[in-house]
């Protein structure tokens, strides 16, 4: 059974005995004679009904008015179905009871009739009257017997009384004294052994000097006429005896009379009943008003709230779900409407779950997947960045920024276009993407040069067209790589190739152009005329000088290509400096070479030779820039690391020439790149050379005071130091 | 010391009625107007030691209520209760009722004849009279009526007699009845007189 059922059994049950009882006290209050003794405890269990329904009906009430307050879910509803129900059911319960009670109260006045009343009077005077004849017979029949009685002598006196009796036809025939006493009785019963006496209202009727005749209805025997006459005694004794005679009266006449008698007593019972009949029928027709009533209103409560408990559990799991709780189930507790919306509800949250589950899933497995690729993008070297349709920047990793110098991520969301207008070295890069963009081409790939603040750079640009859903449709995704350092790395594997193939292919050839020269030079230089003389003379001194000058030129290729064998060893990088200062100085150079050497010992992992030979280049390179200038200065100086102290020294080489041209700072470290009229074009590409061995970096910028300044950075000594490498982030080159 | 009669109702039962009673009232129904008040009242007693038990001679003095005399003369037959009980005392509870006598006398009025009929319902045995008073005298005498027995007695106990008459509401016809719990007209009944018996 479901709870529905199991809700109704107790409510069922109290109306089914409410309703016995009722039916039971209708039909005691017809006086039957079943239920009548039963009236009264009826009434009583009735009235404990209708206190029970009252006071659950009260409790309803307060529950209802409580759950109003608390603005509870479904009271309001509840409410109104209360008040539907209660009205839907007092109205024709009360109009039925209105009707009930003017039918009863003329229906019981119907049975009632003024002429009906006066015809029983009129009856029971007419058995009087028939009667009072009989009465009379009586009466005069014993006052003759009462003279007989007088001359009766006394000792005779029972005798003559039964005679006397027995001749009259009378039933009983007594004489009393004055006292009441009995003195001598008949009677025709034998089993009457104590004679039926007269009242003392009778007697007294008797002793005021008459005689009394009246009916008398004897137990269950009928109607007995009674007569009782004084008894004028002859003897001498004057105590006034009193003779009673009981006779009855005639058979037919006494059942007539007794059926007027019974009919007329009840008809005025049931006339005096009338007002109390009414009464208690309007009592027992209340009592099932109010209890129908009540019983309604009780049933309205439970019914409503039934009603609203799944509509009640129903806005309470929504707005449960509302707040995200899916896992609310309702259970079914009927086949009906209210059912297949609680199923289907169930329905649904069950859904909702399982979708909300998946959707979770799913997201960690995107979120998932996302860190992934932020994780590989992350710790890519490339630059990565994509655009959406319109060009607006919506993702970059760090790369990025290492790559173009720009913090890309802060122009996330905004057009990548506008970046150029803050950072215009980026403008190139912009246009290529812009350009290929707009031809529409899905897959491109091209070489950017920038020229930035850490000078020129070379970006190698890819670019892929998104094809996907969504508002990332028709977006790009670009990745660039810095090759900036491949390509140099490149273009010295290739100069140091050169190098080599010239050392080794015209090295060869010169000696043996040398030693014919000057062989022809020996043989024939006598022989000649003066002009021929000094016309070979000055060919071959060309051709040998021209030799020596190509094999200097070839040594210093030589010394370029060769593979260096660096043997690290800790050194003062100071100490360096002023030993080679020291050559310089002894040499009466016109240029003031100035030193600038920090106190404390520079100590670096180096090869003593190669970083004396870093040091002459780096000199030999100022003063020839100098060109014998009267005011030349060339400051040498080192520190110790500025922004992080003991990582690196920096050594700085400061000239007051006329400095570098802005073009020629990218490739100033290139072979046979020079400003000078003068010079091999490989000093400060050898310089370069060295510093790259000592895992080192080189730059070339102008210096404060104009000239040229080239800047070195070595990493400091362990043993001094801590190992942190050679920062290149605060490393830069160009003009100031 | 009173206690409820056997055959009516409890007071928690009577303040029902009451209620009921006075809820109807908010219906069409109307009490009939109360009648005069009627009361039982004991007029002489004696107890006197018999051979082998105590015994009663008692003369209650019965004035009926306006509403019962109206009932009576309207033909409703009414039954009068005289009750009779011997109680043991006991220290600590109420005292238990060891013995109990009930005449019961049934009170009608005889149109025919114009008289007032009194019958003994124990016995059964009818007596007539021509006035109402002279009918209630009669009906009102206890005549050597058996107490208690001395047998019964314990030693160590006291005893008590005690004696009341009242109108047996639950003999009236139905609708009568719910007037006569509710209504102080149709209350006759006497308190409980109560004697101790002498060792």
């Amino acid at each position: 059974m479901n709870r529905f059922g199991i809700g109704m059994l107790p409510m069922l049950v109290l109306f089914a005995l409410l309703l016995v009882s009722l039916s039971l006290m209708s039909d005691a209050t017809h006086n039957s004679e079943r239920f009548g003794e039963m009236y009264s405890w009826l009434l009583l269990a009735n009235a404990a009904g209708l206190v029970v329904l009252g006071a659950l009906v009260v409790a309803n009430i307060i529950w209802l008015y409580s759950q109003k307050r608390k603005q509870a879910v479904g009271a309001k509803l509840t409410t109104r179905l209360v008040l539907m129900f209660v009205l839907m059911s007092v109205v024709p319960v009360s109009v039925v009871y209105y009707f009930s009670l003017q039918f009863l109260q003329r229906g019981i006045d119907t049975w009632f009739d003024v002429r009906i009343e006066e015809a029983l009077e009129d009856a029971l005077e007419l058995s009087r009257a028939a009667l009072d004849v009989r009465l009379r017979d009586v009466l005069r029949l014993t006052e003759r017997m009462a003279e007989e009685v007088s001359d009766s002598p006394p000792a005779t006196l029972s005798l003559n009384i039964y005679d006397i009796r027995v001749r009259s036809g009378a039933a009983e025939l007594t004489l009393l004294g004055s006292d009441g006493r009995i003195i001598a009785s008949s009677a025709a019963e034998m089993t009457d052994i104590v004679p039926n006496q007269p009242s003392s209202e009778m007697l007294q009727t008797l002793h005021d000097g008459g005689s009394y005749i009246g009916l008398d209805p004897v137990g269950d025997s009928g109607l007995y006429a009674r007569a009782l006459v004084p008894v004028l005694s002859s003897r001498q004794d004057s105590e006034i005896y009193t003779l009673q005679a009981l006779f009855s009266v005639s058979e037919r006449l006494s059942i007539l009379a007794e059926s007027v008698q019974s009919a007329f007593t009840h008809y005025k019972e049931l006339a005096y009943l009338r007002k109390p009949l009414k009464f208690s029928y309007t009592l027992t027709l209340s009592i099932i008003l109010v209890l129908s009533v009540l019983a309604a209103i009780w049933a309205a409560f439970q019914s409503a709230r039934r009603l609203v408990a799944p509509v009640r559990d129903m806005a309470e799991a929504t707005r449960a779900v509302a707040d995200g709780d899916y896992s609310r189930r309702l259970p079914v507790a009927s086949d009906d409407e209210l059912g297949f919306l609680v199923r289907s509800f169930n329905d649904m949250t069950r859904r909702l779950a399982k979708a909300r589950d998946q959707a979770r899933r799913s997201r960690k497995q995107v979120e998932g997947q996302r860190t992934y690729l932020e994780a590989v993008l992350a710790n890519l070297s490339s630059g990565v960045m994509s655009l959406d349709a319109s060009g607006v920047v919506r993702a970059a990793n760090s790369a990025a920024k290492q790559n173009l110098g720009v913090d890309i991520k802060a122009w996330l969301g905004r057009p990548l276009a506008d970046v150029a207008g803050e950072h215009i070295f980026l403008q190139p890069f912009i246009d290529v993407i812009s350009r290929n963009r707009s031809k529409g081409r899905h897959l491109w790939q091209a070489e950017v040069s920038l020229f930035g603040a850490s000078g020129r750079q070379v970006l190698m640009c890819r670019g892929t067209t998104l094809t996907g859903v969504g508002s990332r449709s028709g977006g790009q995704v670009i990745v660039f790589d810095d090759v900036t350092a491949l390509i140099q790395a490149q273009r010295d594997a290739a100069w140091g190739e050169v190098a080599r193939r010239l050392a080794h292919e015209i090295k060869n050839p010169l000696t043996p152009i040398q030693l014919s020269a000057e062989r022809l030079r020996r043989r024939y230089l006598d022989r000649m005329e003066d002009d021929e003389f000094e016309v070979l003379d000055r060919a071959t001194r060309t051709i040998v000088n021209q030799v020596a000058a190509m094999k200097k030129m070839v040594n210093a290729f030589s010394e370029y290509a060769r593979v260096p064998h660096v043997s690290l060893e800790t050194l003062d990088l100071n100490q360096l400096v002023r030993e080679v200062l020291d050559l310089y100085r002894g040499s009466g150079s016109r240029s003031a070479i100035e030193d600038r050497l920090e106190a404390q010992p520079a100590n670096i992992d180096g090869d003593a030779g190669r970083i004396r030979q870093l040091l002459h280049n780096l000199l030999k390179n100022a003063l020839e820039a100098l060109g014998g200038r009267s005011d030349a200065s060339v400051v040498i100086s080192t520190q110790a690391g500025a922004d992080a102290p003991g990582a690196y020294v920096e050594l700085c080489v400061d000239d007051n020439g006329p400095g570098f041209q802005a073009d020629e700072l990218d490739s100033i470290f290139e072979p046979y790149v020079s400003s000078k009229p003068k010079g091999s074009g490989l000093g400060l590409a050898i310089v370069k050379k060295i510093v790259e061995e000592h895992n080192g970096m080189i730059a070339a910028e102008t210096s404060p005071a104009g000239g040229a300044r080239i800047r070195i950075r070595l990493q400091a000594s362990e043993a001094g130091h801590g190992d942190a490498g050679v920062p290149d982030g605060a490393f830069s080159a160009g003009h100031d | 010391m009173n206690q409820a009669h056997g055959r009516r109702l409890p007071v928690a039962g009577r303040v029902l009625l009451l209620i009921v009673v006075g809820l109807s009232l908010v219906g069409p129904g109307q009490l009939p107007a109360d009648g005069g008040h009627g009361a039982f009242t004991v007029a002489r007693a004696e107890i006197r030691r018999g051979e082998s038990d105590w015994r009663l001679d008692a003369v209650f003095s019965i004035r009926l209520s306006e509403g019962a005399q109206e009932a009576l003369e309207n033909g409703v037959p009414l039954v009068l209760d005289l009750q009779v009980q011997a109680l043991e005392k006991q220290p600590w509870l109420w005292d238990a009722v060891v013995a109990e006598q009930k005449r019961s006398r049934q009170l009608q009025f005889h149109a025919l004849s114009r008289t007032y009929l009194v019958r003994d319902l124990n016995t059964g045995f009818q007596r007539s009279f021509r006035y109402l008073e002279e009918a209630l005298q009669y009906a009102g005498v206890l005549e050597d009526v058996s107490v208690l027995g001395y047998e019964a007695m314990k030693d160590d106990r006291q005893y008590a007699v005690r004696l009341r008459g009242g109108l047996d509401i639950e003999s009236l016809p139905t609708p009568v009845r719910l007037l006569a719990y509710v209504s102080s007209a149709w209350d006759m009944d006497s308190n409980w007189h109560q004697w101790r018996l002498a060792r």
